[in-house]
């Protein structure tokens, strides 16, 4: 570090030659976000996987060489085989491209609420904590929200507004914006009372730039791991409404109703229900794991990661100490 | 000792204070008066609990409307008429330029998730919007080369974590300055500070007075902290100022017996061998109880 004395306080031999954390400083101050996050295994694995889902969704109606709705009765119950690869259902139709028709459905439908809560619920909880009598109300209705079973809330609010992928959209959020806005708020009622707050309001800051520009970053990383859990979470009671036909409306697939048409024929043709099943349990194990990663990264003294770490640094040292 | 208006930056008259709690408003300050001159320092000395750092907040009208009340007429150099009845875009209007302050935590007072850089960005554009971004770039590493930072151009790109508390304090003592106020209040500026870094950040604090011809109210407990910068001390007790005279008269001789009970308690290099260190009798048994209100 440069220990050169500039002529403003050269009367004073202010020793701060010691204040840069030293070694670490140009390392540490390089290390990005990304790179944090790659360090994690379960970010990896889940990202993968959820990658693999979504190129499944994506692509897989295009290369089956199947039309989702096209019946063909004379190969009904089929089992997996590589002309079809999930097999067929009970009108013959490709459960593969069916899978992959319903992946885009529940896919969208996990992306959209997570988007709409995460954005309702941090404005509310941003915006709570600054008068009494809102927040109050705000948070009564959260209560209220909350305290519905979250499938009978999003059923109640699907039938109200009408069966469509959207309306399913709008319903889920409903139930998990309340969520958002109250770990927001919490989280604004410690960050407000911090020093650094009151700093920036005796440097004449205004509150709206306080909460998004200083006290929002310091939240991003709850929302991020909360965005992740919810991304899940949706998906999983999406097919728990179409299961019950209350969600994505019939003939479009979706994960929930593809699983209840193979019900009734689970024992014969087990792949009708396995196959969407199965690809719902990996998406949502994929965003749990990326969710516990991103937590865990941002939080080193939790412990898987603190061992994950630590067996970084023996390997490190092992490969340094060398060639015996 | 009170001179023309003209050459006072900072006013305050019967300046009260209450604060709500479950058992009802408890008065924390009681009618203080105080001023500081321009190029000033004055001291403002007490235990905790005392009410200081309380009168601090209010100066910059910081306290939280709806959990307690102040009375009295604060005046401050470039401030609106009164602080204590001024609107909120008063005040905004009013801090950082006619008054800022240091706060005495520099661990807890920088934004963990802003380089300093963002910090010292978003300040200087607050007062001057229209600056380019290589200006604001030399504004902050003139700001932080005014509080003797010998690499700004490191300790710009720099997470606060990555600060000694010594940098952090000059950092915020920067941050404080963007809008060379004319009054700078400092609160406990060096507590959390060991001592070598203590003198270090109390001599710039001097330094910059001088240059700046900026008043300084510094908030201590600390009576070697008080000795060594100030001109003029206020002895507060109990919320009420029992004390206010040039510093080097009532660290001397003072008159107040709560005065007297807190230089004798100061630490010397021969306290220890001469006589066993005293300590003041607590005045502080309201206050303690209003905390434990306010906690319950």
């Amino acid at each position: 570090m440069s220990s050169t004395t500039t002529g403003a306080n050269a009367g004073a031999p202010d020793l701060n030659v010691k204040g840069l954390v030293g070694a670490d400083m140009s390392k540490a101050g390089q290390r990005r976000p990304l790179r944090v996050f790659l360090d994690q295994p379960g970010i990896l694995i889940g990202a993968f996987v959820l990658i693999l889902v979504v190129l499944l969704a994506v692509v897989g109606p295009m290369i089956s060489g199947y039309d989702a709705y096209t019946i063909d009765p004379a190969s009904r119950y089929q089992a997996p085989s590589a002309a079809h690869w999930f097999g067929t259902d009970s009108f013959g139709r490709d459960v593969f491209t069916r899978v992959a028709l319903g992946g885009v459905n529940s896919l969208t439908i996990g992306a959209l609420v997570t988007v709409i809560s995460v954005l309702v619920g941090t404005v509310v909880g941003l915006y709570s904590p600054s008068n009494r009598v809102i927040d109050a109300i705000f948070m009564r209705v959260t209560d209220g929200l909350i305290s519905f079973p979250a499938i009978l809330l999003a059923m109640i609010i699907t039938l109200a507004l009408g069966q469509s992928t959207v309306n399913v959209a709008v319903a889920l959020s409903f139930v998990f914006a309340p969520t958002v806005a109250r770990v927001v708020r919490s989280r604004v009622l410690v960050e407000r009372e911090l020093s650094y707050v009151e700093v920036l309001r005796s440097q004449g800051a205004p509150t709206t730039r306080i909460l998004w520009a200083n006290i929002l970053p310091n939240v991003l990383a709850l929302l991020i791991v909360q965005g992740t859990y919810i991304f899940g979470e949706a998906v999983i009671i999406e097919a728990g409404l179409s299961f019950v036909g209350a969600g994505v409306p019939q003939p479009e697939p979706s994960w929930g109703s593809l699983v209840y048409d193979g019900r009734s024929v689970l024992q014969t043709a087990w792949w009708l229900t396995a196959a969407p099943g199965s690809i719902l349990a990996l998406t949502v194990l994929a965003t749990a794991l990326i969710g516990d990663g991103i937590r865990d990264a941002y939080d080193p003294s939790f412990l898987p990661a603190g061992v994950v770490l630590r067996f970084r640094r023996w390997a490190k040292k092992r490969a340094k100490g060398g060639n015996r | 000792m009170i001179e023309s208006l003209s050459e006072q930056l900072l006013r305050v008259r019967d300046l009260r204070i209450w604060l709500n709690t479950v058992d009802g408003p408890v008065e924390v300050v009681k009618g203080i008066s105080l001023d500081v001159l321009a190029g000033e320092c004055v001291a403002l000395v007490g235990e905790s609990g005392s009410g200081k750092s309380i009168t601090a907040r209010s100066l910059l009208g910081l306290l939280p409307r709806e959990n307690s009340s102040v009375e009295g007429e604060i005046t401050l150099r470039g401030g609106p008429e009164n602080v204590v009845t001024a609107t909120e875009a008063q005040l905004r209007k009013m801090r950082g330029r006619a008054v800022s302050m240091v706060s005495q935590d520099p661990m807890t007072s920088l934004d963990p998730v802003a380089r300093i850089q963002r910090q010292l960005r978003d300040t200087i554009r607050l007062r001057e919007p229209r600056l380019s971004g290589e200006q604001v770039r030399q504004r902050a590493l003139d700001m932080l080369r005014e509080v003797g930072i010998s690499d700004p151009e490191r300790v710009l790109v720099a997470w606060p974590q990555q600060l000694s508390g010594g940098l952090r304090q000059r950092v915020t003592i920067a941050l404080a300055l963007v809008a060379q106020p004319a009054l700078l209040i400092a609160d406990e500026p060096t507590t959390a500070l060991d001592v070598t870094v203590q003198a270090q950040v109390l001599r710039m604090l001097t330094r910059l007075r001088s240059e700046l011809g900026m008043g300084l109210l510094i908030i201590t407990h600390d009576m070697s902290v008080v000795r060594s910068v100030a001109d003029r001390v206020a002895v507060m007790s109990h919320g009420e100022i029992v004390e206010f005279g040039e510093a080097r008269q009532v660290l001397d001789s003072p008159q107040h017996p709560y005065t007297r009970g807190l230089v004798a308690s100061t630490v010397t290099m021969s306290t220890v061998r001469d006589r066993p260190l005293r300590t003041v009798a607590s005045f502080v048994e309201d206050t303690a109880a209003a905390e434990d209100g306010a906690i319950r």
